[in-house]
């Protein structure tokens, strides 16, 4: 609304519109805006509250009343089930979107706790990734009908926390290679986590009936992207590596996919996937001497390439942002960068002299860049363009 | 009321599947031939299903495990029932139960342990210490299923050679 109203006395000054006009839009404005924002406070705490009440239903479940026989249990768990989908059917297309996607939350959550109520009568010994894994089975068709986003973001969730949970498990491919999970292999999984997640958001939106999920799956994939930048530079800042190309092996397949993806899936401008097929190129290169035993140890330097890697792509990141017109976020990498610029120098120099020396030659280079990139930037864009067409 | 079908069958399908689901561990449970096996354990939680003993199955056999299967990912195992629900068993070539043998159980080695992938038995949470305590101290068996493919799933715990539910209510 504030936007809104800044907008219409810049016109208003400007003579584009009467004061009439003015007034007719900004009312306009108030009465759809207020609507909508009872709506989604609305939304917002129904949602909150069934989380809570099935947050609640599996810990009754988890507690395993021995009162009750294991027959009765899965008889009321069933008719509780049967109970709820009828009334998601019956609610849906009623009006309150709300509503609807509240109770198929509710029903999506009790899923969750059948399983967990069927392992616990069985007493299946199963890892807790397969109850996760068939629980987004069984409930991916009901998230294409939610009428907002919330069972999409849910789901999504749901299958980057099945992924997490097989990765780290003793039936993961990563634990044949190393059964202690070191370092190693933690960075290699949260490598390959932003990379499935985009994989998965650009599919998706290619689908027009699965859209939602896209951008469920754009938002983890800009989380999961800051956690592996944050992993590489801590990793590489111990000054070796020991990661072997086996270890990395589905980070590059999965890299090779991603830009098959960028490539042959519209969904972003030229610039956006430049930009991507950047951040992909550089973080190839980046772990790419752990391929080459002549020149692995340059990560004797690691200090340097962790804060280098993380320093490039902000910048790239901070590009997008700047493309999408985004100025909370856009502001939030420069902040980064600049909290990462200081730890260099911490890192290399220790003192605050030679910090402060490096710090101001820093800023020069900085600002030098910015201007040239700001003369320039055209013909570089021309050029990624051509890469990735 | 108009019907739609795709919402229909959208909420339908995972009751369907966990029916599904339900269903074939009944019949696992029923089918399956019986046997009792000694226990040892200790009590950690599952955050969806709560409060279980995480058991080690008491073979009578040290070998199962030694040489070539200390990291073994499939090893099947020929179980014969001796007197007082006693247990005897050696390492065997496949599923096919052999001469002798009441059952063929299927698991795998790690690091000189064996495990069937059943080593779980979900309890309520106020009897968990107790539980625990009573295990640690040998008194525990746990009653099996197992069908022809060597697969086994959980019937009941005795205790002392009772239900468990019988000799807490004791």
């Amino acid at each position: 609304m504030i936007k809104i109203n800044r907008h219409l006395v810049e016109w208003m000054d400007n003579g584009l519109i009467s004061r009439d006009q003015h007034d007719s839009i900004l009312s306009y404005e108030k009465s759809k805006s207020k609507g909508e924002r009872t709506r989604w406070i609305l939304y917002g705490f129904l949602i909150l509250g069934i989380c809570v009440l099935a947050a609640g239903i599996i810990s009754l479940i988890a507690a395993n009343w021995d009162e009750i026989p294991a027959s009765g249990k899965l008889a009321g768990n069933f008719i509780i089930l049967i109970i709820t989908a009828a009334a998601c059917y019956k609610v849906y297309g009623g009006g309150s979107d709300a509503l609807s996607d509240a109770l198929m939350s509710f029903f999506s959550l009790l899923c969750l706790a059948s399983i967990g109520l069927i392992s616990q009568v069985y007493h299946t010994g199963g890892e807790l990734y397969q109850a996760v894994l068939l629980w987004i089975i069984i409930t991916f068709p009901l998230s294409s009908f939610s009428r907002r986003d919330f069972l999409p973001h849910v789901w999504s969730a749901g299958s980057i926390l099945a992924y997490l949970l097989w990765a780290f498990s003793k039936s993961s491919w990563w634990y044949s290679l190393d059964r202690y999970f070191e370092q190693d292999i933690i960075l290699c999984i949260l490598l390959t986590v932003p990379l499935l997640t985009f994989i998965l958001h650009m599919t998706f939106r290619s689908i027009s009936s699965l859209s939602g999920y896209s951008g469920a799956f754009a938002i983890w994939s800009i989380i999961a992207s800051a956690a592996a930048i944050g992993a590489t530079d801590y990793y590489y800042s111990a000054d070796y590596s020991n990661l072997f190309p086996k270890m990395l092996l589905p980070v590059y397949i999965l890299m090779v996919l991603s830009i098959l993806i960028l490539k042959f899936l519209s969904g972003y401008s030229q610039k956006e996937r430049s930009i991507i097929f950047s951040i992909i190129i550089i973080t190839m290169l980046v772990h790419l001497p752990n391929f080459i035993v002549a020149v692995s140890n340059i990560y004797e330097y690691g200090k340097f390439i962790g804060a280098l890697y993380t320093v490039i792509l902000l910048v790239l990141i901070g590009m997008i942002f700047t493309i999408r017109e985004n100025k909370k976020l856009f502001n939030t990498i420069m902040l980064l960068l600049g909290c990462r610029f200081l730890i260099i120098y911490f890192q290399v120099f220790r003192d605050l002299a030679t910090t402060g020396l490096g710090l101001i030659i820093s800023g020069i280079l900085i600002i030098a860049i910015a201007l040239l990139w700001f003369k320039e930037h055209n013909r570089i864009e021309e050029w990624f363009g051509e890469i990735v067409k | 009321m108009k019907i739609n079908k795709k919402l229909a069958a959208c909420l339908a399908f995972p009751v369907i599947c966990l029916i599904g689901l339900t269903v074939y561990k009944s019949v696992k449970v029923a089918a399956g031939k019986e046997i009792i096996i000694p226990i040892a354990g200790y009590d950690p939680r599952d955050l969806i299903s709560g409060h279980y003993l995480n058991f080690r199955l008491d073979l009578n056999n040290d070998t199962i495990c030694e040489d070539e299967n200390y990291n073994q990912p499939r090893v099947y195992v020929c179980l014969r029932q001796t007197e007082n629900n006693g247990i005897s068993s050696n390492i065997t070539g496949d599923a096919s139960p052999e001469p002798g043998c009441d059952a063929v159980l299927k698991g795998g080695c790690e690091y000189g342990i064996f495990s069937a992938g059943i080593e779980r038995f979900y309890i309520p949470e106020e009897y968990a210490a107790e539980l625990d305590r009573i295990i640690r101290k040998g008194s525990g068996k746990v009653v099996l299923s197992i069908d022809r493919k060597g697969k086994a799933v959980i019937k009941d715990l005795l205790i002392d050679g009772r239900p468990w539910q019988d000799y807490i209510n004791k």
